[in-house]
């Protein structure tokens, strides 16, 4: 089973944690809410599968380019 | 009557293009032969003119030294035409070839029509070029720079092009690739050999990843039929030559009710949404075509009609990074705002977007630099512009996005408008920051930050800023629509003069 990596794509601050480790996700749910200009940035996964890691919590400064969450695929 | 028989039986043969490998070679990879190709192109099915068929005739592999070039009607339309032969030595740039191609380029400019480049090779017949690669038979980009901006060219990209002919599709004003395409600087042979990489050609230059990393292809399609039918929708969207105005077409109305307007935008102005639903009940219906929909998507940018007529539009996308403009989407923005001013194509701005991104990532992406390209664009593009302040218009990002004091003909908000140095949170945060901290109560404190918030947001408040003339009017969302076909209508005979100077010190805007 491939591990996917879901990368954050813009700097900002986690205000939501979403998902639980081992949860059962559908490609597009989000995972996370953050906060950045002000604005409200949902990610959202890009499969569906089950999540094995989670990198991040509520209140953390999140950098582009870093990983939030692993998640393993699983085929439709 | 022998003599006539003779050029029939000849054109006959050369209309066959390569040998019987060469097809063979170009049906493996799924690609049309160039003269099936150009039927899904031009009316009635072939070039309207073709020039320099007898090129090399005298060598039986060579048919049209493997390019055929000439003009061709789209829809109506006359453009010329250069388009790789495939089966001829894999379409590559042969004397004669290269001949072509130029000479096609040179009859454009002086034609003042369109050129499309459909592009199959494997680049140049070193051998046959002279090989110094700098003999003036191969000045190819030097016509694509002297086109550019006069003519419109667009490209199709079909195979894979690596080294010198890899600049032909970059040259193109819009860049449509085959899903298995590819182009580079370099070969992934000659990049192990240069720099040690291992490299497979999808990895180093496919069409997914210049679509959406490195912002050099416009669209990715998976059949020639598509990549055929964007080149005639951009044909009919764009002039003949820089002096003329783009064709016009029958008004539609949109397929969305302009009445939704005021729906789609949420009332919380934190809240994301996507701003394609606005655009759909804004242009006419079906009428809205996305450049470079893969790359830097906080920013959408495209073209569309608006009661039958060709507007650019360039819109901050709320559901994407916030809305927030990137050095990616700088480039894009102002990329985009330079072709349609070229090209006299108006521009409505949608802006709604919490500013430049802020951070150590985007300063080492140049995020001043390229977002001055983005202001630069809209400073400089004369063709008539319309501001339309939808929601956020925080910081510089309303100078890139054709606010105020940037020159637009006129600025529209709508109700959900709010113009501001920054968003309340940061702003109260930047001027309050030490009394806030000086409250030791924590509830206290909470209930000052918020009226200050409360205090702030109010002194931008639309029905003031209307009232004191920042914006130039305050319109109900449904009348959008309305208001733009009227406020075009009224600027179509727009002239500005400028300070009359050799050119900006600015390149790439």
């Amino acid at each position: 089973m491939e591990v996917i990596k879901v990368i954050n794509e813009m700097a900002g601050t986690v205000v939501e944690v979403r998902v639980s480790q081992e949860a059962n996700i559908q490609e597009g749910d989000t995972l996370f809410v953050l906060e950045s200009m002000k604005m409200q940035i949902e990610v959202q996964t890009p499969v569906s599968g089950l999540v094995r890691k989670i990198n991040v919590e509520e209140g953390d400064f999140i950098d582009e380019g870093s990983v939030l969450a692993e998640i393993e695929e699983v085929s439709g | 009557m022998e003599r006539e028989e003779k050029v029939l039986k000849e054109l006959e043969r050369i209309k066959k293009g390569g040998p019987q490998r060469g097809h063979e070679k170009q049906r493996a990879e799924g690609k049309l032969f160039v003269r099936d190709r150009l039927k899904l192109f031009l009316d009635d099915g072939e070039p309207y003119t073709e020039f320099g068929r007898f090129a090399r005739s005298g060598d039986p592999e060579f048919a049209a030294d493997g390019i055929v070039t000439g003009t061709g009607k789209i829809d109506g339309r006359l453009v010329f035409f250069a388009a790789n032969d495939y089966t001829v030595k894999a379409g590559s740039i042969g004397r004669y070839h290269g001949q072509k191609f130029i000479l096609s380029q040179i009859a454009a400019i002086r034609a003042r029509k369109p050129m499309v480049y459909l592009v199959d090779s494997s680049g140049a017949r070193i051998d046959e070029t002279g090989g110094y690669h700098c003999e003036r038979s191969i000045g190819l980009f030097y016509y694509h720079s002297i086109m550019s901006g006069f003519v419109p060219q667009i490209g199709v990209l079909y195979g894979t092009c690596f080294a010198g002919t890899a600049y032909t599709p970059v040259f193109c004003d819009v860049l449509i690739m085959m899903k298995d395409a590819a182009m580079a600087i370099a070969s992934p042979r000659m990049v192990k050999m240069v720099i040690g990489e291992d490299v497979t050609p999808q990895a180093l230059g496919g069409a997914q990843m210049h679509a959406s990393v490195s912002g050099s292809c416009d669209f990715v399609v998976d059949t020639e039929e598509q990549a055929a039918e964007i080149v005639k929708k951009l044909v009919g969207f764009l002039p003949d030559n820089s002096d003329c105005l783009p064709p016009e077409a029958e008004a539609r109305e949109p397929k969305t009710d302009p009445a939704k307007i005021d729906d789609i935008i949420p009332p919380d102005a934190n809240r994301p949404y996507n701003v394609r639903k606005l655009i759909e009940a804004f242009v006419d219906a079906d009428s809205f075509l996305e450049i470079k929909a893969k790359y830097a998507q906080e920013l959408v940018v495209g073209f569309a009609r608006l009661g039958g007529k060709v507007i650019g539009i360039v819109a901050n996308q709320p559901s994407v990074k916030g809305g927030a403009i990137f050095p990616e989407s700088s480039d894009k923005g102002a990329g985009f705002i330079w072709l349609c001013d070229a090209y006299n194509i108006p521009l409505v701005y949608l802006c709604d977007t919490p500013g430049f991104m802020a951070g150590s990532a985007v300063e080492r992406g140049g995020i001043l630099r390229r977002g001055r390209n983005f202001i630069f664009a809209t400073s400089c593009a004369t063709v008539p512009r319309i501001c339309v302040v939808v929601r956020k218009a925080y910081g510089a990002g309303i100078y890139a996005m054709s606010g105020p004091a940037y020159d637009p003909d006129i600025t529209l908000a709508l109700p959900s408008a709010e113009l501001a140095v920054m968003g309340p949170e940061a702003a109260i945060n930047a001027v309050f920051f030490n009394k806030l901290q000086a409250i030791e109560d924590k509830e206290e404190r909470a209930k000052v930050e918020k009226d200050l918030r409360d205090a702030y947001r109010e002194g931008y408040n639309i029905f003031k800023l209307a009232g004191e003339m920042i914006v130039d009017d305050l319109i109900p969302p449904r009348d959008l629509r309305k208001e733009c076909i009227r406020y075009f209508e009224a600027y179509k005979d727009k002239h500005v003069d400028r300070p009359k100077r050799r050119h900006a010190t600015i390149v790439g805007g």
